[in-house]
């Protein structure tokens, strides 16, 4: 069969390498993908180097732990250093240029010459290393400046505003407050307001000079401050604001704030301390201004302030701008940088889980993919032989018994989603058999069941279809998790809507309308001129039970004006769902029987595998049987021929009975049933049945079924003749191999143990029965589990199966719902409302069916794979295989 | 009674369904297109689906070919 089928063969190998080489080695190793280590240092140096990091590097080695710690260090400063320059390059909104695809960047050899004497690959490091510290402290002495510059740049447009303002004060104020010659002018059109005579005389009194501090608050806390100053100096000194137009940047915080201007005057000096501290506290900055008699110098102060805005501006562009091109030439490099410091990191990483050997070499061992061994061995011969003096290597098996080889599968873009879902459950055990494989066609079939509509199905496979046509746009663009989702998704979702359709088709269910396309095979009275009664009851258009009376592809649209609607599909979808489930399941018990095959697990084999498919088939495949033979039995002339007609009369003779009509002696009531038997009054149907054939009744099978197992040896409603010895027969065999299934393999186990401690000597007798009845004893709980998991599965998980009858019923429900409520009614008034009807209809469609339902029929369909089927064979065990891949490194990163 | 006509028309009618995929999937893999696993898998697909598709129409069949009850009509308000 398929690769698909059973994982790819692992094989345990070890590598021996010239430390020298290790460095290339390992690049290329990383590339191919195709390894991956195991840790032969083991927890003893983990320990060491866990507890004692300080330890200097001899120590260390001597102890024999890892020695290339500090090239791991150093490779995390280095990513460090990275995004720290990644950072940087985001606030300027600059984009890192890409670096090419992941396959690309791969297959270039390094730029750097490498010396050949010393490891190539240290030298890489080495230089990348001292281009990253000198672009980092580059970048950050110029952050450094910008931020001082800026501060003072702040703090001097807050400046260049106090002195223009409190310019104006003393302008106004000064006057009045120093010289008495002014005249206490009217307020004139003066904002500030006067000071008022309280308090004040206007005589020149030098004493009534005052002193000022002068600043700058946050508007916000403007009266909060003005408040607390008052209560502080009790009224004793006098504060005036005025508004900055615009919001100035904090220099603290570097927040636009609203600010204004305050100007305290006060007489005292024991209230400069308190108010000081009061401006501290609202984070008010203060500024020293000079005497404001002095016009001239608050002028000069102005002016030259002005100046060094100006000059400060230009600077801090400057900066900004030197700043701005480093980041536009780092974010040239940035991405591949990022690439070949996680690629060294990754080989460091590597070269750690490598043991030192004799004298300059290192041993490490590994799982390598069975087919890609001999690429290993090229690639470790091809880095040594490289070196300029020929170095020795080995690659080589390690001998049996191996540890759990880990799982592998090659996937491919249609069965990566499959495996996918596979994986999500549990990773299957090292080469059992892949559901997968099967998954790939059933759980499509399985949703389409569920799903089941023409329309909605067409639109499903056409969104599929969209999603092919951008298979190779999608591939390289970055798109969102959803978008992602959906793509990866793709061929799935074709096939979901491809299957989709089909049983749509057979349900003939399209937009919840029944489509005519071969002609339906019923017809109802007076149907031509269009008056048929209510609760008028179809004929067939053909004889009962040829083969022209069948509608020839799917269900007859006759159903979908029927009231028994329901009742006839209901019987139909749910005989096919149990159908649908009991073959897959059959299919998963088989699946248990190849693994036992394949492992060579003779006990499995005989004593697991046997008995469940005699249960499962003497049940479950009899219940198959049953339906199919139900269908196929003609039920008019069975029970016509359990029927007392009058030989004389009409019915007589008609063709329904399918045997000879045979006249009876009339020795009853007068009337014979066809087959020549004289009708008595008070006979059953049992009785007038004919013998030869079985039953004259279709039975019901779910009664039947359960009759087979609580009424062993009757059956009150036959299908055919011998029915209750050949049930009694099949309820045998399921009852023989249920104990089988519990008891067998556990005795042939304990057999196999005791046969070893014979040979041992007696004191070792008792340890070893000890241990010995410990593991019979969980032998036995466990077969104990398998076998009522499986007895009671096999009902349960039949049972279960219902969902697919469930979720069809569901849909077509809610599409006729949408349907006459959205559109018919509408249609049938007028076309205004069929305007908004449509609308309804399409955006509840929409939402309800194609959305919401879509999700469900995926997770029901997912969830009968993963338990109903899976649950009859599948371990799920394993390790996943994590190869030592540079690619999957830079994926996962990005 | 024998098996009805059109069950045997049918059931050849996807047996060359069947047929004509397995074929696709073979022409696909002489042309390169498809790897010979790929094939493999799409011969295991193909043939898992043919006959799902055919045992779900034969139900659908079946299940008409000897009704128990007739279609009773619902008139339209």
């Amino acid at each position: 069969m398929a690769k698909w089928f059973r994982s790819e063969p692992m094989e345990y190998i070890s590598i021996i390498m010239n430390e020298d080489a290790a460095h290339d080695c390992l690049a290329d190793l990383g590339k191919l993908g195709a390894i991956q280590f195991t840790d032969v240092r083991g927890s003893w140096a983990a320990v060491c180097s866990a507890l004692n990091p300080q330890a200097s590097n001899t120590f260390l080695v001597a102890l024999g732990t890892r020695r290339y710690v500090s090239y791991v260090k150093r490779c995390d400063e280095l990513e460090r250093k990275l995004r720290y320059l990644n950072q940087e390059i985001e606030k300027f909104d600059l984009e890192q240029t890409s670096a090419g695809t992941i396959d690309n960047f791969l297959e270039t050899p390094p730029a750097v010459a490498s010396d050949k004497s010393k490891g190539g690959g240290a030298q890489l490091l080495d230089s990348l290393e001292n281009e990253l510290v000198g672009y980092e402290s580059q970048l950050r002495e110029l952050n450094s400046y910008s931020e001082k510059l800026t501060t003072e740049y702040n703090e001097k447009v807050e400046l260049q505003e106090v002195l223009e303002k409190a310019r104006r004060f003393f302008m106004i104020d000064a006057p009045r407050l120093a010289v008495s010659e002014l005249t206490t002018e009217g307020p004139g059109g003066n904002e500030q307001g006067l000071l008022d005579g309280g308090g004040m005389e206007s005589r020149p009194d030098l004493d009534m000079r005052f002193s000022s501090i002068t600043g700058v608050v946050a508007s916000e806390e403007k009266t909060r401050f003005e408040r607390m100053i008052f209560r502080a100096t009790r009224g004793n000194c006098y504060v005036r604001f005025a508004p900055i137009k615009q919001p100035i940047t904090d220099p603290e915080s570097g927040v636009m704030v609203d600010k204004s201007v305050f100007i305290i005057f006060y007489k005292s000096e024991s209230i400069e301390a308190k108010l000081k501290k009061i401006c501290d506290a609202f984070s008010a900055h203060r500024y020293s201004l000079p005497d404001m008699d002095d016009a001239a110098s608050v002028d000069q102060m102005l002016t030259e302030n002005a100046q060094e805005l100006v000059d400060s501006r230009t600077v801090l562009l400057k900066n900004q701008d030197t700043r701005y091109r480093l980041c536009q030439m780092l974010a040239k490099h940035t991405e591949k940088w990022t690439w070949i410091v996680l690629k060294e990191k990754a080989v460091y990483h590597s070269l750690n889980m490598f043991k030192a050997d004799v004298s300059g070499m290192l041993r490490g061992e590994g799982w390598v993919i069975g087919e890609n061994l001999d690429e290993v061995r090229e690639a470790v011969e091809k880095a040594h032989a490289n070196m300029d003096m020929a170095m020795p290597s080995l690659v080589d098996h390690v001998p049996q018994p191996w540890p759990t080889p880990p799982t592998h599968f090659v996937t491919n873009k249609f069965t990566y989603g499959y495996q996918e879902f596979v994986n999500t459950y549990g990773v299957p055990r090292y080469r059992e058999a892949n559901p997968a494989l099967f998954t790939a066609a059933t759980f499509p079939f399985l949703f389409g069941v569920m799903y089941g509509d023409v329309g909605h199905g067409s639109f499903l496979l056409l969104a599929g279809l969209y999603l092919l046509w951008n298979e190779k746009k999608n591939d390289d663009a970055k798109l969102g998790e959803l978008a992602e989702g959906l793509h990866s998704g793709r061929y799935m979702i074709v096939m979901m809507g491809f299957f989709a359709v089909y049983a749509g088709l057979i349900y003939n269910d399209c937009f919840s309308l029944g489509l005519n396309l071969f002609g339906t095979r019923w017809q109802f009275e007076n149907q031509d001129s269009g008056e048929v009664e209510e609760g008028a009851i179809a004929y067939p258009t053909a004889e009962y039970g040829s083969a022209e009376s069948v509608y020839p592809f799917g269900l007859d649209p006759i159903w979908h004006v029927a009231t028994n609607e329901l009742l006839f599909f209901n019987s139909f979808k749910m005989k096919l769902s149990v159908i649908f489930g009991i073959f897959q399941m059959f299919m998963g018990t088989l699946l248990k029987g190849l693994n036992a095959v394949y492992f060579n697990e003779k006990l499995d084999l005989l004593y697991e595998f046997i008995p469940m498919v005699v249960f499962a088939s003497s049940l479950f495949i009899y219940m198959v049987v049953l339906i199919f033979l139900k269908w196929s039995i003609n039920w008019n002339s069975r029970m016509l021929a359990a029927t007392c007609l009058d030989p004389d009369g009409d019915g007589w003779g008609s063709s329904d009975y399918e045997g000879d009509w045979v006249p009876c002696d009339q020795s009853g009531n007068g009337y014979c049933t066809p087959w020549g038997y004289s009708c008595v009054d008070g006979d059953d149907t049992a009785t007038k049945c004919p013998t030869d054939i079985g039953g004259c009744q279709p039975p019901n099978l779910i009664t039947t079924l359960i009759n087979i197992a609580l009424q062993p040896g009757t059956v009150e409603e036959p299908m055919y003749k011998g029915q209750a010895a050949v049930q009694n027969i099949l309820l045998l065999c399921a009852f023989i191999s249920v104990p089988v299934l519990l008891l067998a393999k556990p005795y042939f186990l304990s057999k196999q143990q005791h046969e070893p401690i014979t040979h041992h000597g007696d004191e070792e007798d008792n340890h070893d029965d000890a241990e010995e009845e410990h593991s019979f004893g969980e032998i036995i709980i466990h077969q104990a589990i398998e076998t009522i998991e499986f007895v009671l599965g096999m009902v349960s998980n039949t049972a279960s199966y219902l969902r697919l009858w469930a979720l069809s019923l569901a849909h077509s429900e809610l599409a006729t719902v949408f349907w006459e409520k959205a559109m018919l009614t509408t249609l049938n008034s007028n076309w205004f409302a069929t305007y908004f009807g449509f609308g309804v209809f399409a955006g509840i469609t929409m939402g309800v069916l194609l959305m919401m339902d879509v999700l469900e029929c995926f997770l029901h369909a997912l969830r009968l794979h993963w338990v109903e089927f899976q649950n009859k064979f599948f371990k799920a065990d394993g390790v996943r295989f994590a190869p030592y891949s540079f690619k999957q490194i830079i994926k996962d990163a990005s | 009674m024998g098996i009805p006509s059109p069950i045997i028309t049918g059931s050849i009618a996807y047996l060359v369904l069947g047929v004509a995929l397995l074929a696709l999937v073979f022409f696909m893999r002489s042309i390169g297109k498809l790897s010979p696993d790929d094939a493999a898998i799409g011969n295991v697909v193909v043939t898992i689906a043919t006959v799902s598709m055919w045992l779900f129409w034969l139900c659908a069949w079946m299940h008409q070919w000897h009704p128990l009850i007739s279609p009773i009509y619902e008139a339209m308000d």
